[in-house]
């Protein structure tokens, strides 16, 4: 059974994910310069996100609840917009 | 390793207050792969001198970039903010291999020993601590070339060592402390 953390964990993946598939045109205007598949851009990018707030997440439940899960996400979504920004400027032409 | 719904990461970087010195090492399939990775490490490091929103400890302008054949090499002085350059090591192509140094170091050890000892045997001849060394070097980097020699009443065991720092100048780090100075019948270069 999953834990609060590993929830709020998947909740933001989930939500990136979405964000993903909303600018699922900019993906695949990058994936020519890339040798990974799409499915893997997604992936990596994921990663990235989800790992930069792990810590946050793991503190935004009792004892310590030094963030709530809002403000997880929120910064989850910047640090995704900040890092596509940088993957667009990156893989363009 | 942190463990998240989302596969993560092999390696997975927490800045600390300490700093070293760390390389990269990541290996492709052919060499016109791990060119292309260099490419957009190369632009990553020029767009990073432009803008101030990365998360970086350390100065762009203080990195070395080196394509190796099919390995690219990153080496960096930081306190382990290296998400961005792993990004682009991972994503610009699949790495067969991904390898992370602190204070890197390619070394090769000799140890003079009486002829006709092989590594087990001189294990068991020899005092504790050569013993262990010994030990220690042949499960990193495998059994020893052995020569021969001149006075025709010693051997030399060399190894040659590649991967985080073990060596200062008197002391190799391999579990313990191995003194250099107390065995002057080893030599690290």
């Amino acid at each position: 059974m999953k834990g609060p953390v590993e929830n709020l964990l998947s909740e933001i993946a989930e939500m990136v994910a979405k964000e993903l598939d909303d600018h699922i045109r900019d993906v695949r205007q990058m994936l020519p310069q890339l040798d990974v598949d799409e499915a893997e851009y997604k992936r990596l990018l994921l990663s990235e996100v989800v790992n930069d707030v792990m810590i946050e997440a793991q503190f935004a439940f009792p004892p310590h609840k030094s963030y709530s899960p809002d403000e997880v996400k929120t910064k989850a979504l910047n640090i995704f917009r900040k890092k596509f920004e940088r993957d667009k400027r990156l893989y363009s032409e | 390793m942190s463990r998240v719904p989302a596969k993560v990461f092999v390696l997975k970087f927490r800045p600390s207050s300490h700093s070293d010195d760390y390389t990269m090492i990541a290996a492709y399939k052919d060499e016109q792969t791990a060119e292309k990775v260099g490419k957009v490490l190369r632009k990553l490091v020029e767009d990073m001198k432009k803008r101030d929103d990365y998360d970086i400890d350390w100065n762009p302008e203080e990195t070395t970039i080196n394509v190796d054949r099919k390995q690219v090499w990153f080496e960096v002085y930081t306190a382990g903010y290296l998400d961005d350059v792993e990004s682009v090591l991972r994503k610009v192509a699949a790495p067969e291999n991904v390898e992370c140094y602190k204070d890197y170091q390619e070394l090769t050890v000799r140890a003079t020993v009486p002829k006709g000892l092989t590594p087990e045997t001189a294990m068991i001849v020899l005092d504790r601590e050569e013993a262990e060394a010994i030990k220690w070097f042949n499960e990193e980097c495998g059994k020893p070339t052995v020569t021969d020699c001149e006075d025709g009443k010693h051997q030399v065991f060399e190894w040659h060592y590649e991967g985080e720092g073990i060596s200062d100048n008197s002391t190799l780090y391999v579990g313990f402390e191995f003194s250099l100075s107390d065995h002057k019948n080893w030599e690290v270069e």
